[in-house]
């Protein structure tokens, strides 16, 4: 596997930030702009017929040549175009050749992940989109939000970091959140898989941030030193924290020690501002090369239900998931392509987490031509129908020359509990 | 309780043709079919760069290429390099990888004139018929072997027997039946050769064959309500799909 080629990405309004697997030190590693930036502004400029982008693109907006454009997901999620001259322009278009031109150092991408601040199904759909318009395999493309990223970022991070609860703190120019790693219920699905979730479990908003960034004020930095100190302790009031990470441009100026002798209190604290697409990065990495996923990350959006088939994988007989919790539902439609050996009809596990159950659902392949071992070869297809319907179809794909594809095919539908609101209490 | 097994994902854009079969492969499965269904036909023909690069380049196990072309470099068996691929592919359990190791050790240990018979016997098998022949021809064009069973040759003119026989060409089969029945002896012979003899005499002739051979009489009847049964439970539906399987047989073995 040649360097760069798993991909972090993190997206929002203002910049992007792209981390990718180093083969060698078996580490994501972030791109860096200039000297110990990693931030790439999201903008896309063009001057006569040269593109530009991020850093030369801001330079463009400053000297007010070409043309620029900014705000470019909010755009394209809105479907605006943009007009330039006699042409026009797609916002969506202009993303893509942003995200592209910002990933040209890597040639070749073997899975992407975006990290985005907050994820819904139309941002998801859009930036998918444009990664398999870059030819990226459309199984190795996974959309999250921040929280998700932090969450993956940790389990790569040593594990008493996040023994009891892991607070992350993002603080922009004149807003602090605070989210909080917390294991869910022990037992959950059998006992054999660890879940987690993150929080938001409190957000402020300080003037006082303002005068702080990007001057120190000493008068207002006391003040948002005291408050930001306030707000720590009622975050961790009551809490077991074993570990606090500080990121967000905010936190650049060393505005905070009070604040921080009390982060620190007891614990370890990190500060770091590529937490998102590091975390994106080691997804994409456990996507890619672990067939089970173990620890989880829940959300109230994420499939808390599970759907495996026993099946033999690089030689390791398991039970393999073709629907996984975790999961979003509209990320889960997937296919595979499987050998029978000596089977007559294929079983499904159905788990939920929220109802505790276990259903089997079987699928038959007796009206399924007989082919010697070996060569019977099927694809399976999950599509979801909706959030809480999936429909598994299994047919007859051929075998290259030996055997043509017959139109055999059976399916089945399934119909998942889903977390019916009631995902805390998984708690 | 059989299993699943989940296929590698990459299906190759460039496909590789066995030319032995016609046959193009698209996936590591297809390729492990082959070598399992061919351990008979399997030469040191199969141990080329070609085969390597396309691994590499098609199918994504570059790992697999580089272990192959170490086994080439350093002038390894056929077996050896075919062992190699089964093994990555992680397709088979255990019992089936030692299966397929005892026939691959078996037919190292053969004469090379058991292994040329081995070939035939798997291309008449396959429906390779010509093939078949050229293959049983080669051995009794070559010198008589005196360390093998004399009803060796006996089976390879049985062997003739079947692939004329499957060719329509009713005299030349009878003949090689003929012939295998002096060497062998084996009056399990006697009911092909009757067979093609009935198919290429005429019925005065057939008789006459009959009359001269006290103990083909049974055996004529045996064949006869045989082929009654045969025909009483022929259930020969044309269907489109027995088309298109003649077709790529006739494709395969013509083309």
């Amino acid at each position: 596997m040649g360097q760069g080629n798993i991909i972090g990405y993190e997206i929002n309004d203002k910049a992007c930030q792209i981390s990718f697997y180093n083969d060698q030190q078996l580490e994501p590693e972030t791109l860096e702009v200039d000297s110990d930036n990693y931030q790439i502004p999201l903008i896309i400029g063009k001057l006569r017929d040269t593109w530009a982008y991020g850093k030369e693109a801001k330079r463009l907006v400053t000297v007010k040549e070409g043309f620029t454009v900014t705000r470019l997901l909010e755009k394209s999620l809105a479907g605006e175009k943009i007009e330039f001259g006699e042409e026009t322009y797609d916002a969506v278009w202009l993303l893509s050749k942003f995200i592209q031109m910002s990933l040209q150092p890597f040639p070749q991408i073997e899975g992407i992940v975006f990290s985005v601040p907050e994820l819904t199904e139309e941002l998801a759909r859009l930036l998918r989109g444009i990664a398999v318009r870059m030819n990226v395999d459309k199984r190795h493309i996974f959309i999250q939000d921040y929280k998700e990223s932090f969450c993956n970022y940790l389990f790569y991070q040593p594990k008493e970091l996040w023994q009891y609860e892991a607070a992350l703190f993002c603080c922009e120019r004149n807003e602090i959140r605070a989210y909080m790693l917390r294991r869910l219920k022990p037992g959950l699905g059998g006992g054999k898989t660890t879940f987690v979730t993150v929080d938001e479990v409190a957000s402020a908003h300080m003037k006082e941030l303002a005068a702080v960034y990007p001057v120190l004020n000493e008068d207002k930095a006391k003040e948002a030193d005291a408050r930001f100190t306030k707000f720590i302790e009622g975050v961790f009031d009551k809490r077991i924290v074993s570990s606090v990470f500080l990121t967000g441009e905010g936190f650049e100026n060393n505005w905070y020690p009070t604040s921080l002798r009390v982060l620190c209190n007891g614990r370890r604290a990190f500060i770091g501002n590529n937490l998102y697409s590091k975390g994106a990065c080691y997804t994409a990495y456990r996507k890619m090369f672990m067939h089970i996923e173990d620890p989880v990350y829940l959300s109230e959006t994420k499939l808390t239900d599970q759907i495996t088939v026993n099946m033999r994988v690089d030689g390791q007989e398991m039970w393999y998931p073709i629907v996984s919790w975790g999961a979003h539902w509209y990320e889960s439609n997937n296919q595979w392509e499987v050998l029978l050996e000596d089977v007559e009809d294929i079983e499904l596990h159905v788990e939920s987490l929220v109802q505790g159950t276990l259903k089997t659902e079987v699928i038959s392949l007796k009206n399924f031509p007989k082919r010697g071992e070996y060569s019977m070869r099927l694809q399976i297809e999950t599509l979801f129908l909706d959030e809480k319907t999936c429909k598994i179809t299994v047919r007859d794909v051929g075998f290259g020359e030996f055997f043509l594809p017959t139109d055999f095919q059976e399916e089945k539908i399934i119909h998942l509990g889903g977390n019916d609101g009631k995902f805390n209490s998984l708690s | 309780m059989g299993s699943l097994i989940l296929c590698h994902d990459r299906h190759a854009t460039h496909p590789y043709e066995i030319t032995r079969i016609h046959c193009k492969i698209f996936t590591i499965e297809e390729l492990c079919y082959y070598l399992c269904n061919n351990l008979y036909l399997v030469d040191y023909t199969i141990m080329n760069e070609q085969l390597c690069t396309w691994l590499d380049e098609e199918i994504g196990m570059p790992e697999l290429a580089a272990d192959l072309r170490d086994v080439i470099r350093m002038r390894g068996s056929v077996e050896k390099f075919v062992l190699t691929i089964l093994k990555s592919s992680r397709i088979f359990r255990e019992p089936e990888m030692i299966r397929i190791q005892n026939v691959l050790e078996r037919l190292k240990n053969q004469k090379d004139i058991e292994r040329q018979k081995f070939k035939g016997d798997n291309l008449l098998e396959s429906g390779e018929i010509e093939e078949a022949i050229l293959v049983y021809q080669a051995i009794l064009n070559e010198e008589a072997d005196e360390s093998v069973d004399p009803k060796f040759y006996g089976k390879i003119y049985a062997g003739l027997g079947a692939a004329y026989g499957r060719l329509f060409l009713y005299q030349e089969s009878a003949k090689m039946y003929d012939r295998a029945y002096q060497i062998c002896e084996d009056t399990q012979l006697l009911k092909p050769y009757l067979y093609a003899s009935y198919k290429y005499m005429s019925l005065e002739e057939y008789h006459i064959l009959l009359t001269k051979h006290d103990d083909y009489v049974e055996v004529n009847a045996q064949m006869r309500q045989e082929m009654e049964d045969i025909k009483e439970h022929l259930q020969m539906e044309r269907s489109a799909a027995l088309l298109e399987k003649w077709k790529q047989q006739y494709r395969r073995s013509h083309i």
